[in-house]
């Protein structure tokens, strides 16, 4: 395993209650592992602790095989990390960025312009980082977590202010490192994206999982065996839901198949925030109650 | 070099080119060779009284407020959370922005006596004691930026710790004797500068002068550590 956490708490000095309460997950070599919670779930606490900007945490962090906070500074050479916020020296162009930063990493590395090419952003550019738009900020942030080649990967939002275009893209550019054996721990509030990029989610929330699993597995253990159909009636289009649970209207919804003028049939199939709203009662993009 | 003495190098090119975008070596110069051109028009007699008093003030005081600014700009741009995240280590995230700029400093104290005084042996003499003044200049603003959260509160926070810092201004002009203040590190750097002004300097009182300065940089460096751990690392924003 790339990551074993096992019953980690944190409590932040001076605070009365802790942020995380018993966190058990672990994530392999290759996988990606979605971590979703609304705002203040402590999922960014959980990324400093494992990036070690924060110490004195309670229960256990291996990466790599080795306790976190006894990792030495070689630690850094093999986790990336790609902030949610465009956190880069705006008045350096975006190769300043990533050749000063290379600066710092002993290990193998990626020269910029090719992480500047892979990710669409001008190699040769002599803007200031400033005057790009916020989607080419942040795939710069995300082309200099590349640079030292981890082995694991924080991402924080990777999507986030992307075109469709240049989300496609960075969706494929995280399959491919995991796939070439990196594991990537990302952090999100895009359901969509959770759902189609990531081996297995853990929904975190108040500071506790709720559940850990396959986004199929999950949506599977919470669907209701139903279909909705779609029906013509006159003018009126009528949507009704039969259970294929009951053989009577297992029954009606095949006749209707059959004779009725159907116009769309859909199963229902819950989403993954479906299940999160289910499982932990909140919504994840606001963080409210549900 | 080890990978330790790499990664400080690079961080302090990096340190010296955010300050050069930033315009820092532009203040930093200009104020200097203001201050020697005002020398040049001074009464002989008095330029070497004057002189010790503007290598105190202008790279030290400037040196507080720079490196407290780019602790500011980097907080604000929350480009420390990155370099935090590499084999960096935090002894060289502290003294990079100081390093970077001792450099500018000490160019501007050697740009201020080499035209106000001429350009002779003594200016080679000024590197160490320059530096090391700067340095420490340096590690107090690091210091009150990571203290003080808001550039506002920094501001009032500084005011003491520059007025202390140009304390000895007052011996040169008669109000203490130099004795009186034997105990304030920016007296042992006015104190070397002003022993570089005469024609032939004592060579003990300089090494005495270079050897307390560089054990306040220790001590100075000791406290950043702390305040490093302390408050610093963990208030680093990455969301």
């Amino acid at each position: 395993m790339a990551v074993e956490v096992e019953a980690l708490t944190y409590r932040y000095p001076g605070a009365g209650e802790p942020v995380l309460r018993g966190l058990d997950f672990a994530i392999a070599a290759g996988e990606i592992f979605g971590f979703l919670g609304p705002n203040g779930s402590g999922k960014t606490t959980t990324q400093k602790l494992l990036a070690r900007l924060l110490a004195g945490y309670g229960g256990s962090m291996r990466v790599f095989g080795g306790e976190v906070a006894e990792q030495p500074p070689a630690y850094f050479e093999r986790i990336g990390v790609s902030f949610e916020a465009p956190n880069l020296y705006e008045r350096l162009t975006a190769r300043e960025n990533l050749e000063f930063y290379r600066g710092f990493f002993d290990g193998e590395t990626t020269g910029a312009d090719d992480l500047l090419r892979r990710l669409d952003l001008p190699a040769r550019d002599r803007r200031p980082v400033a005057q790009y738009s916020k989607g080419m900020k942040m795939r710069v942030v995300l082309a200099r977590s590349l640079v030292n080649q981890p082995d694991l990967w924080f991402l924080d939002e990777p999507t986030g202010g992307q075109d469709p275009a240049h989300a496609v893209a960075i969706r494929e550019l995280i399959r491919e490192r995991a796939a070439e054996g990196t594991a990537v721990f990302l952090t999100t509030h895009d359901m969509a994206v959770a759902d189609s990029l990531c081996d297995r989610v853990a929904f975190l929330t108040d500071g506790g999982l709720a559940a850990v699993g396959a986004p199929r597995e999950l949506r599977l253990a919470h669907r209701r065996n139903a279909v909705r159909v779609e029906v013509r009636e006159g003018d009126a289009l009528v949507a009704r839901e039969f259970s294929l649970d009951h053989s009577a209207e297992k029954e009606a919804f095949l006749s209707l198949v059959r004779d009725g003028p159907v116009e769309t049939i859909h199963t229902l199939e819950p989403s993954l925030e479906d299940v999160f709203l289910a499982v932990t009662g909140r919504r994840l993009d606001n963080g409210g109650a549900a | 070099m080890s990978g330790n003495a790499t990664g400080l190098a690079n961080a302090v090119r990096l340190a010296m080119r955010v300050q050069a975008a930033a315009r820092f070596p532009h203040v930093y110069l200009g104020v200097a060779l203001a201050l020697a051109l005002v020398l040049r028009f001074v009464l002989p007699q008095w330029r070497e009284l004057v002189l010790p008093v503007l290598l105190l003030s202008e790279p030290g005081t400037l040196g507080i407020f720079l490196v407290a600014a780019h602790r500011f700009y980097d907080r604000n741009q929350r480009a420390d959370a990155a370099l935090l995240v590499t084999p960096l280590g935090e002894a060289a995230f502290v003294a990079a922005p100081v390093l970077a700029t001792t450099v500018w400093g000490t160019a501007a104290g050697l740009l201020i006596q080499g035209v106000g005084l001429g350009v002779d042996e003594r200016l080679v003499f000024l590197v160490i004691p320059m530096a090391l003044s700067v340095a420490l200049s340096g590690l107090v603003g690091w210091l009150l930026a990571g203290v003080f959260a808001e550039f506002t509160r920094f501001l009032l926070g500084s005011a003491p710790a520059v007025l202390l810092y140009s304390l000895p201004v007052v011996t040169v002009v008669g109000w203490l004797p130099p004795v009186a203040l034997v105990w304030l590190p920016s007296q042992w750097a006015l104190t070397a500068f002003a022993e570089l002004t005469r024609a032939t300097p004592d060579p003990a009182l300089l090494v005495a002068c270079c050897a307390g300065l560089a054990a306040a940089n220790a001590l100075g460096m000791t406290l950043a550590m702390r305040v490093m751990r302390a408050r610093v690392r963990p208030a680093v924003e990455v969301a």
